[in-house]
C-alpha cells in the first residue's frame, strides 16, 4: 500500500467505509429528485432501493437529531435490507449453533447497528447524488447496478444484490459489504468467542450514537 | 538520484518472490502473525504521531489547500497509471492518464486542481502490481507493511515505486520536508475515513485485509471482475430448516 497516500488507502478506505454504511460514503446525501431517474425502468426490483434513498433523504432535511433519525429510519431499514439472511450469512456455522432466541436477538441487533451507522453518517446533505444504472435480473434475484456521484470527485459503483426484494448485500467499486462483514465477524467468534462478537456490535452502536462525527 | 533508480529496479525484478499459492484474487496471508504485529507496530505509529500530526495540519490549514497539495502529489504518481496501462497493452488506459496529466498540468495550475475528473476523465488507477497480475500473477500473499499499509508480495514494489515517484520525477525538487507534507496530507485526507473504518469494523486487521483484496482485483479487471454468483451464498446452509 503507498502508505497514507491518496488515492490508494484512501480510496480503500472510502469503499470499504462506504459499503459498511450500507449504501454510501460517509455523511453523504441525496439530492432531491436523485434517487430514482429510472424507477420506471426497473420494474419491481428497485423500489427497496428507491425507498431507502429516498428515506435517507427525508432523514437528514427532516429530522436533525440523530435518535431523531435513528427512529425514522429503523422501519425502512427493516424493510428493505434482508436482516435474516444478512446475519446468518454473516454469522456461518454459528447460525445453526443457535437457537430461534438467539437468531432472533442477533438479527435485531444487527438492525440496530445498521440503523444507528446510517442515523449517524447521513447528517449533512455533501451535494452527492445517486443514479440507478440498470437493475439486472437473475435467476435467484435482482441486482440494482447505481452510482455514487460525488462531483468534483470520481464515481464510486454501488451493486445492491437483492432476493425476494430486499437487499443481503451491497457492493461498492468492488468490496462486498457481506463478505467484510462475514470476515470481521469469523474473526471475532474464531478469537475470543460469540459472547464477545454480541459485546463489540453493542459498543459499536454506543460509539456510533455518541460519536459527534464518523 | 541515479541510486533511486537503480533501487526501484532492484525492487522490481524481485517480484519474481510473488507467491503461486492461495486463492486467485483472493486472500491468502501465511504470514498472519507477522502481519498482525506489523499491524499493532503500525497502528501505534499511527496513534502516537502520523494522527496528531494528520490532525494538527488539518486544524491549521485549509481545506482547499489540502486538496490542492494532494491533487499535485497525485498528478506527478498518475505517471505510474499511464506507465502501467501502455504495459498491460491497454492503450486507451494509459492515453487516459497522459491526457490528465497534461490537462491538469496546464489548465489544472501544475496540478493544484484536477479539472480532469469532472470533465469525465476518471483515474484509471494502474499500477505495477495490476500489471503482473495482468500478466498472470493471481495469486500472491498479504503483506502489511508498518505505516505504509495493506500490501501483497506481488504489489509492494509497485506501492514502493508509487510512493517514491514523486522523488524520481523531482530529484532534489522533492526534500525531505515536501515528503513529510506529502504524507502529513495524505494522511489528513484519510483520517475522515480511518476513523470510520475503526468504528465500523469489529476486527480492523481483518477488515482491511478482506478490503484490500476485494479492491485488487477490482482494479486488476477495471472496474468489472468476475463476480461468482453472488446467491450461492445461499446455498451453503443445508439443513431444511436453514433455507428460507
Amino acid at each position: 500500500m503507498k502508505s497514507w497516500s491518496v488515492p490508494c488507502l484512501h480510496k480503500l478506505l472510502l469503499v470499504a467505509v462506504a459499503i459498511c454504511s450500507g449504501v454510501s460514503w460517509a455523511s453523504s446525501g441525496t439530492q432531491e429528485g436523485s434517487s430514482s431517474p429510472a424507477a420506471d425502468e426497473t420494474g419491481g426490483a428497485a423500489p427497496a432501493v428507491i425507498r431507502l434513498q429516498d428515506a435517507l433523504l427525508e432523514a437528514m432535511r427532516n429530522h436533525g437529531s440523530r435518535g431523531e433519525r435513528e427512529v425514522f429510519l429503523a422501519p425502512v431499514v427493516t424493510a428493505v435490507f434482508d436482516l435474516h439472511n444478512i446475519a446468518r450469512i454473516s454469522l456461518g456455522p454459528t447460525w445453526r449453533e443457535l437457537g430461534e432466541p438467539g437468531r432472533a436477538d442477533f438479527t435485531a441487533r444487527l438492525g440496530i447497528l445498521i440503523t444507528a451507522t446510517y442515523a449517524a453518517r447521513f447528517e449533512a446533505d455533501k451535494g452527492l447524488s445517486f443514479q440507478i444504472l440498470a437493475v439486472d435480473e437473475a435467476p435467484r434475484g435482482q441486482v440494482v447496478r447505481t452510482r455514487l456521484l460525488r462531483p468534483p470527485d470520481a464515481p464510486v459503483t454501488l451493486d445492491y444484490f437483492l432476493r425476494d426484494g430486499r437487499i443481503f448485500d451491497v457492493v461498492a467499486d468492488g468490496v462486498s459489504d457481506l463478505s467484510l462483514r462475514r470476515a470481521d465477524y469469523a474473526s471475532i467468534i474464531q478469537s475470543r468467542g460469540y459472547p464477545a462478537l454480541l459485546e463489540d456490535l453493542d459498543a459499536s452502536i454506543v460509539k456510533l450514537r455518541s460519536d459527534d462525527e464518523i | 538520484m541515479r541510486s533511486d533508480w537503480i533501487l526501484v529496479v532492484l525492487v522490481l525484478v524481485s517480484t519474481g518472490c510473488a507467491s503461486l499459492e492461495g486463492p486467485a484474487f483472493g486472500a491468502y496471508d501465511p504470514f498472519e502473525p507477522a502481519n498482525v504485529r506489523s499491524y499493532a507496530v503500525s497502528e501505534w505509529i499511527d496513534g502516537n504521531a502520523l494522527r496528531p500530526a494528520a490532525r494538527g495540519y488539518q486544524a491549521v490549514t485549509w481545506g482547499w489547500f489540502r486538496t490542492g497539495v494532494g491533487n499535485v502529489f497525485a498528478n506527478l504518481r498518475e505517471v505510474d497509471s499511464l506507465l502501467n496501462g501502455f504495459l498491460q497493452l491497454k492503450p486507451e488506459r494509459g492515453i487516459t492518464s497522459l491526457v490528465r496529466i497534461l490537462v491538469n498540468t496546464s489548465v489544472g495550475l501544475g496540478g493544484w486542481f484536477d479539472v480532469a475528473t469532472p470533465a469525465g476523465l476518471a483515474d484509471p488507477e494502474e499500477d505495477f502490481g495490476q500489471t503482473l497480475a495482468v500478466a498472470g500473477v493471481t495469486r500472491t500473499r498479504y503483506l502489511y507493511i508498518p505505516v505504509l499499509g495493506p500490501s501483497s508480495v506481488r504489489d509492494l514494489p509497485g506501492h514502493l515505486f508509487h510512493a517514491v515517484l514523486p522523488r524520481l520525477l523531482l530529484g532534489s525538487y522533492y526534500p525531505w520536508w515536501i515528503a513529510v507534507l506529502d504524507g502529513i496530507n495524505s494522511r489528513a485526507a484519510a483520517l475522515t475515513l480511518s476513523d470510520a473504518r475503526d468504528t465500523l469494523a469489529l476486527d480492523p486487521y481483518v477488515f482491511t485485509r478482506e478490503a484490500f483484496y476485494q479492491r485488487r482485483k477490482f482494479l486488476i479487471f477495471d472496474g468489472n471482475p468476475p463476480r461468482e454468483d453472488p446467491f450461492a451464498v445461499f446455498d451453503e446452509f443445508e439443513a431444511p430448516d436453514d433455507v428460507d
